[in-house]
């Protein structure tokens, strides 16, 4: 004999409102720890997206490939040529771009001032969907082609340089033969990236001319950016294959700090949700325990009528889970309100420095992942039917006889 | 009810004796022990956790800060007012040694040492790199400074010519120690300023930005070699405790010169402090607000469950007001309870674990990065223990008044009709 | 003669521990209720009425002895098993707190009909009909709490025989109505005892109850002391 379901529900609902403040107050408090749980997250996601595309649009990509020797000694000596009409053996569906890169250390210096920054040679088409470059601000003009002779500054080291737009500089850096080049460029252009590292780091020239300036045909990295990161440790074992004399490093090997801090953001998502729960689950289960005990009787009488104990266990979890349910559902319309309130971002330039320190951009958009609210309310549930158990426990061991003495 | 008759014994003295009221306040919340250890904890909760999170923050923060600031910037500088904008080489201290002996002889001083910066090509062979070389006093920089420390091969300066680079760099350079190396780049007087010396040792940091473009040669060598006279560009200060930094006392610095402590010299490290702190502020915040729905939870259960003891003590002739205060302190226990268990619980946790430090796992280079040790040492934060010691007496009292106003508007006869 | 006992009680004894004193609730008691009886059980206030109710209702376990309910040993069943005896065989009432607040009296009158799978239409129809022949078909939407004393216990009523029990079983039925409410009760009972067959056993100790039985047991200290048919009483 099973207890329909749709008479639990009915039961459930109306004890609900037997006592309306108070479970009002259960709801309140629900929907107040969804809901934060739900911003929470999505701010800590924003962050952890923010960072991870930060780090591949630094020039990274998903995959990079470099010649072993490179990472020790970042010069062009430590190139590779690749053969005409090259492309990375990676699926058209997976591919968001790739380019070749020529990268070398060099002193650059103004009438006044000298700096050492990195070289880059680019193709500036390429670069468009592949890195910073697409995106970042600029003052003056862009790099027109791989072929194009002048030089791209951060507007951080333009000033440190004490030097503008349309003045020239002088860059020195090592040739393919060892030895040191020396080579006026023209400044058409400075790029602003928000007062990052990236102004002081690098500087950008076409990828051609760099390497006529180096005598070689060499570049010194092939970066690829893939659709999602998904892709990237197929995608790296693709190219090592194609590649065997090269080495293969995606963005978590390339950057360890943004992959660690990548990697400590699912465990705080995790940590977070849990000290919400718990501070939650005080209130539950005493609520929960208040709505079982003063209906002692009534279980009691249930009993003695001939209800059988687990469908009093039901009754009692499909109560709470009826209140859990309400709750998470208004929690996580008010999560994704509030997601959507703070669509814009929040603001976090007071602590600029600290913020870049930490990884994270001067503004920080909320992300909302649909496998989180999934995950969040799933635990909640859980959650909820755990802190029922004491009290559905408490239901089911009463005996139908003391129960219904407590009443003469 | 046996507590009943507590409640109305000593009802006369009740209505103008506070202490009795609390007594009898104390026993009503053990009437319900399971409730009362259930809204108590998580009250407890909730200053566990601040106590626990600001204790550990507060024991990372300390040795973030010493570690980055000990490394090479130190507690404070003395810089021209013009060098934090514009770090160019002309922007100098003039009379750098008088300035540093004047600093030296203030009592929250504990070491000074004279630096003087510039950018400079640096060559070894064939190879050049640019880098930042740094003028140094090696005897003052082994106090004020975890760098000589750190030489891997070699030695720290010693003699005139001597000359320390970073580990990167040195790789880079394909550089080792007795190698020539020569230092290229401009004067003050826009000559040409070079300098020649030998490799005595090489430094590993293990941070590779750092490193990257380290180099460090003798003071007077680098004043000769730029054109400078007694002229530096930061006067490094280390004080006795961090607390010290903003009591050394600058007067005389003139208009010329600044004071920088290191939260201006390295705002990203107070930034990180403060970012974490208002993070730990918002759950805090969060777990406070829920803690709060379960007390106001708590009391509307409880009067609920009393109308009828209320209607007695009613009709027996106390006053509703001296009801909600009876209530109120019963909230008032409650609070005190949780809180009283929330810090003997943090505070044992604290104390424990400073003892033998909780080990952070190492990424690559990333604790090194954050200045982080391998291992945390957290250190009990008193303002942490007051501040939600503090929050919890206002909060949950407050949770309880607006139930227990209830009893203002109850009518003592249908309260002692009532069927609850 | 067997299909004409209904409940079979065999040397029952129940012990209570009432802190580390052994109290014995019922001492050995031999009791058998034919098909169709109205009895009463009396006594003052720890006789063991109560207890030998609850232990043929299957609440209570005994220490010692056998139940038999229309045929089925309660000691061959475990909760489960009881409860469903209950629910198939028993019909209860209390002396308060019978119905579940939350429910109309028309949805508490189905609700045991839930429990057993019976049909919506059929259940509400049998409900309906309940309701109106015991004189509450107007009260069919209304809470308990909505609902005087005497009218919930008539809907107590409705709800313990609408799916006709073998046993219907009254704790004190009287305890929290008036006399005129309690005549009005009494009557219901004696109605459906005549008319439905339904034997019913209470626990009482009104004597307008017991005026009412057909047969009177009278306990004291856990024994039966007397067991008198009431023939002449009755009309």
């Amino acid at each position: 004999m099973k207890m329909p379901l749709i008479l639990l529900l009915q039961l459930g609902w109306r004890n609900l409102w037997r006592q309306r403040r108070r479970n009002f107050m259960l709801l309140a408090a629900i929907l107040v720890a969804v809901g934060g749980v739900v911003l929470i997250n999505s701010l800590i996601r924003g962050f952890q997206y923010d960072m991870m595309e930060d780090a591949v649009e630094n020039l990274t990509g998903h995959v990079k490939v470099l010649a072993p020797g490179y990472r020790d000694d970042p010069s062009i000596v430590q190139g590779f040529e690749l053969a005409d009409g090259w492309q990375p053996s990676v699926p058209t569906a997976e591919l968001e771009g790739w380019t070749r890169r020529v990268r070398v250390p060099a002193v650059v210096m103004s009438e006044r001032e000298t700096r050492g920054l990195n070289l880059v040679g680019i193709d500036p088409a390429d670069e468009r969907d592949l890195s910073f470059l697409g995106t970042v601000a600029m003052s003056g003009e862009r790099l027109r082609d791989a072929d194009d002779s002048h030089i791209v500054l951060g507007r951080e080291l333009l000033t440190q340089l004490d030097t503008k737009v349309g003045r020239r500089v002088v860059v020195i850096t090592q040739g393919a033969d060892g030895l040191n080049r020396e080579a006026g460029f023209r400044v058409i252009g400075a790029f602003d990236a928000e007062g990052t590292a990236l102004e002081k780091a690098f500087a950008f020239t076409g990828r051609t001319a760099l390497q006529r300036l180096l005598d070689t045909d060499a570049v010194t990295e092939i970066s690829v950016r893939l659709t999602d990161d998904a892709h990237s440790a197929e995608a790296s074992a693709e190219l090592a294959r194609e590649l065997p004399s090269l080495q293969v490093m995606d963005w978590r090997q390339l950057e360890p700090l943004a992959a660690a801090m990548f990697e400590y953001s699912d465990a705080a998502i995790f940590v977070w949700f849990l000290i919400v729960m718990i501070a939650l689950a005080f209130g539950l289960v005493n609520t929960l325990i208040t709505a079982v005990m003063e209906r002692v009787r009534e279980f009691g009488m249930l009993r003695a009528i001939g209800m059988r104990p687990g469908q009093i266990v039901l009754q009692v979890l499909v109560e709470s889970t009826l209140v859990m349910l309400l709750g998470l559902g208004g929690g996580v319309v008010l999560g994704m309100g509030l997601v959507a309130y703070f669509a814009d971002g929040i603001d976090l330039s007071a602590w600029a420095q600290g913020v870049e320190m930490a990884g994270l951009r001067s503004v920080l958009v909320p992300r909302l992942m649909a496998e989180d609210v999934v995950l969040v309310t799933t635990l909640s549930l859980v959650l909820g039917l755990l802190g029922s158990a004491y009290p559905a426990w408490r239901a089911v061991s009463v005996k139908p006889l003391d129960a219904l003495r407590r009443g003469t | 009810m046996p507590t009943d008759a507590v409640s109305v014994g000593h009802l006369s003295e009740a209505r103008k004796s506070p202490p009795l009221l609390a007594a009898i306040a104390w026993r009503n919340l053990w009437r319900n022990t399971r409730r009362t250890w259930l809204t108590s904890g998580g009250v407890a909760f909730a200053v566990f956790l601040v106590v626990i999170a600001r204790s550990f923050q507060d024991g990372s923060f300390d040795v973030m800060i010493d570690n980055a600031t000990g490394m090479l910037t130190g507690h404070a500088q003395i810089q021209n007012v013009a060098f934090a904008d514009d770090p160019s080489l002309r922007n100098t201290v003039a009379d750098a040694s008088r300035i540093a002996r004047r600093i030296a002889g203030d009592p929250n001083v504990a070491a000074v040492a004279q630096r003087g910066l510039a950018f400079a090509l640096v060559s070894v062979g064939e190879r050049s790199f640019g880098a930042q070389v740094m003028g140094v006093e090696p005897d003052a920089e082994r106090v004020i400074s975890t760098l000589p420390a750190l030489v891997r091969e070699g030695t720290y300066l010693e003699k005139a010519d001597d000359v320390v680079i970073g580990a990167a760099l040195a790789r880079n350079l394909g550089a080792h120690v007795g190698d020539e190396i020569v230092v290229l780049g401009t004067a003050k007087d826009g000559s040409i300023a070079a300098f020649a010396g030998d490799i005595a040792g090489i430094i590993d940091t293990g941070i590779a930005e750092v490193e990257r473009g380290l180099l460090q040669i003798p003071l007077p060598q680098f004043q000769a070699a730029f054109g400078l006279g007694d002229e530096a560009h930061a006067i490094v200060v280390r004080v006795h405790g961090l607390d010290a930094v903003d009591a050394v006392n600058t007067d005389g610095l003139g208009d010329e010169l600044d004071y920088l402590p290191w939260q201006r010299l390295m705002p990203e490290i107070d930034q990180t402090v403060e970012l974490k702190r208002v993070g730990t502020r918002v759950i805090f915040g969060l777990v406070t607000l829920l803690v709060t729905f379960s007390v106001f939870n708590t009391f509307i259960m409880l009067v609920y469950e009393r109308v009828r003891e209320f209607g007695m003590l009613l009709a027996v002739g106390m006053r509703p007001r001296a009801i909600v205060a009876m209530l109120e302190l019963e909230a008032v226990w409650l609070a005190v309870v949780g809180v009283g268990l929330g810090l003997l619980v943090s505070t044992a946790l604290v104390l424990a674990v400073a003892q033998v430090g909780i080990p952070l796992p190492d990424v690559g280079e990333v604790l090194r990065q954050y200045h982080l040790p391998d291992r945390i040492f957290p250190s009990l934060s008193t303002s942490a223990m007051v501040e939600g010691a503090v929050l919890m007496c206002i909060a949950v009292p407050l949770a309880g008044l607006l139930p227990a106003l209830r009893i203002v508007r109850l009518a003592p006869v249908t309260a002692l009709r009532s069927d609850a | 003669m067997a299909d004409d006992v209904v409940v079979v009680c065999r040397q029952l004894s129940r012990i209570y521990d009432d802190d580390g004193v052994p109290v014995n609730a019922l001492d050995g008691v031999d009791f058998d209720v034919t098909r169709g009886d109205f009895v009463s059980l009396a006594g003052p206030s720890g006789s063991g009425k109560s207890t030998l109710l609850n232990l043929i209702g299957g609440l209570d376990e005994p220490t010692s002895g056998n139940v038999v309910v229309d045929g089925t040993n309660l000691a061959d069943l475990d909760q489960s098993q009881r409860s469903d005896l209950r629910l198939n065989k028993i019909g209860f009432v209390f002396q308060s707190y019978n119905l579940i607040p939350v429910l109309t009296a028309r949805e508490n009158v189905e609700f045991i009909m839930q429990l057993q799978g019976v049909h919506a239409a059929e259940r509400h129809r049998r409900a309906i009909d309940m309701l109106s022949s015991l004189g509450i078909g107007d009260l069919g939407d209304r809470r308990p709490g909505e609902l005087s004393g005497g009218q919930q216990q008539r809907v107590a009523v409705a709800r313990a025989i609408v799916t006709h029990p073998v046993l219907l079983l009254a704790d004190e039925p009287s305890a929290n109505l008036d006399s005129k409410t309690t005549e009005g009760l009494l009557d219901l009972l004696r109605t459906i005892n005549r008319e439905h067959g339904v034997t019913i056993i209470t626990a009482t100790h009104d004597p307008m109850v017991m005026s009412y039985a057909r047969r009177r047991v009278h306990l004291k200290d856990g024994r039966i002391e007397s067991d008198e048919r009431a023939g002449a009483l009755t009309v």
